[in-house]
């Protein structure tokens, strides 16, 4: 809604852009952040530091039978983290909530396995039976967000993270200025086409489209090329 | 309803005595016990920001917590320009546990950047990173402690301007 139209706001720079990757991993650790408990409300619990320069820091977040294993390192290689403990019982499984292809078993003694960081990433660990799906999430869209000279025949893509209710999207899905059209979906119910009918799309348009019940996020904004 | 107090290092500590606890006793007058505030201590010292929460700087209760400023500076150096150790972060949760209020050392107002300093991922900061992906590592840092973050409209742009009040 306020694209481009702040006061002394820099010409040139798409600045809200909800698929920026940058945007996207905010949004997922704030979704974190809402679906485990710990990471809100639970005990903080150094669980290294580096004191030479720059290198690994991990910490936990202990809430009852809960707790998220964090670790990220600065350092300009990877670097391995040493067994820590952890209030899970050994052999319980626990996976990378940034990667939930990788996963460890706690070992011997409640302690994680030793862990390799890559070079400037994070890994989030919590255990494989505690684990809870994300919201899903516009990943990407076409025209692209604050694209200009976009052709009136131009259909609207979204792809979604994950294969959606298609009534509800197409219910909350919302173009201004409006025109009529006929929606479309892959065969995984991931990725919506809103093609416009007759003249195509007019002016200069937005799109929006609920993530949430009563939530509106707007996904594009694009300066059309008169017909 | 928050209220953020500007400027609190700069008014002198009498003030406070006098003041923070008549807007709360206003606030609890008027149903809202929980009132909370925050004052802004710009500064790299856990002992001063401190001195301002709950009753650490002597006397009557005062803030109910104040922006992380020393964690500010902290990210800058661990993330923003890779220099730093990672022991700092630790060594800064210490301090905190040595010089703030109980209560404030968990209700901590955390951030990234803000209106008086460059973007997170402003290219000032960029240019000393070694690799980009470090503001990644950075982010999974909101994550520790317990905290009200504050996530800066626009954090997760590339921009040094200080300017923009949005």
């Amino acid at each position: 809604m306020f694209a481009g139209r702040f006061k002394d706001g820099p010409a040139g720079v798409d600045s809200f852009n909800l698929t920026h990757p940058l945007f996207q991993l905010v949004a997922t650790l704030n979704n974190f952040r809402r679906l485990y408990p710990a990471l809100s409300l639970g005990a903080h619990v150094n669980q290294w530091s580096d004191p030479g320069g720059p290198g690994l820091f991990a910490y936990a977040r202990r809430l009852g039978p809960q707790e998220v294993f964090v670790v990220f390192n600065t350092a300009g290689s990877a670097q391995t983290l040493p067994g820590r403990g952890t209030i899970y019982a050994t052999g319980v499984r626990l996976v990378n909530l940034l990667d939930t292809n990788e996963t460890l078993t706690v070992a011997a003694g409640s302690q994680t396995p030793p862990i390799i960081v890559p070079s400037t990433t994070a890994k989030i660990f919590i255990a494989q039976s505690q684990w809870l799906p994300l919201d899903p999430v516009v990943v990407s869209n076409s025209p692209a967000h604050s694209a200009s000279g976009v052709p009136t025949s131009s259909p609207i893509i979204l792809q979604f993270s994950n294969p959606m209710n298609t009534t509800t999207v197409q219910t909350a899905f919302n173009i201004s200025p409006p025109v009529k059209g006929a929606f479309s979906w892959s065969p995984a119910g991931d990725t919506l086409t809103f093609t416009a009918a007759g003249a195509g799309l007019a002016g200069s348009t937005e799109h929006h489209c609920a993530r949430e019940p009563g939530e509106g996020c707007n996904f594009g904004q694009y300066d059309v090329c008169s017909v | 309803m928050v209220f953020r107090i500007d400027t609190t290092k700069h008014v002198d500590m009498g003030f406070w005595q006098s003041w923070c606890p008549a807007v709360h006793a206003f606030a609890a007058s008027n149903g809202l016990p929980n009132f909370f505030m925050f004052g802004e201590v710009y500064d790299t010292s856990e002992a001063l920001c401190g001195s301002y929460t709950g009753t650490r700087g002597g006397g009557l209760f005062l803030m109910d917590s104040v922006l992380d400023y020393p964690l500010y500076f902290t990210i800058n150096s661990v993330f923003a320009t890779a220099r730093g150790n990672t022991r700092q972060i630790v060594d800064h949760y210490g301090r905190v546990d040595a010089h703030y209020d109980a209560n404030a050392q968990m209700r901590l107002v955390t951030f990234l950047d803000n209106h008086d300093q460059p973007r997170f991922l402003s290219p000032a900061k960029r240019e000393q990173q070694h690799q980009p992906p470090r503001r990644r590592a950075g982010f999974s840092l909101h994550l520790a402690r317990y905290s009200v973050f504050i996530l800066r409209h626009r954090a997760g742009l590339q921009r040094q301007d200080r300017s923009l009040r949005p």
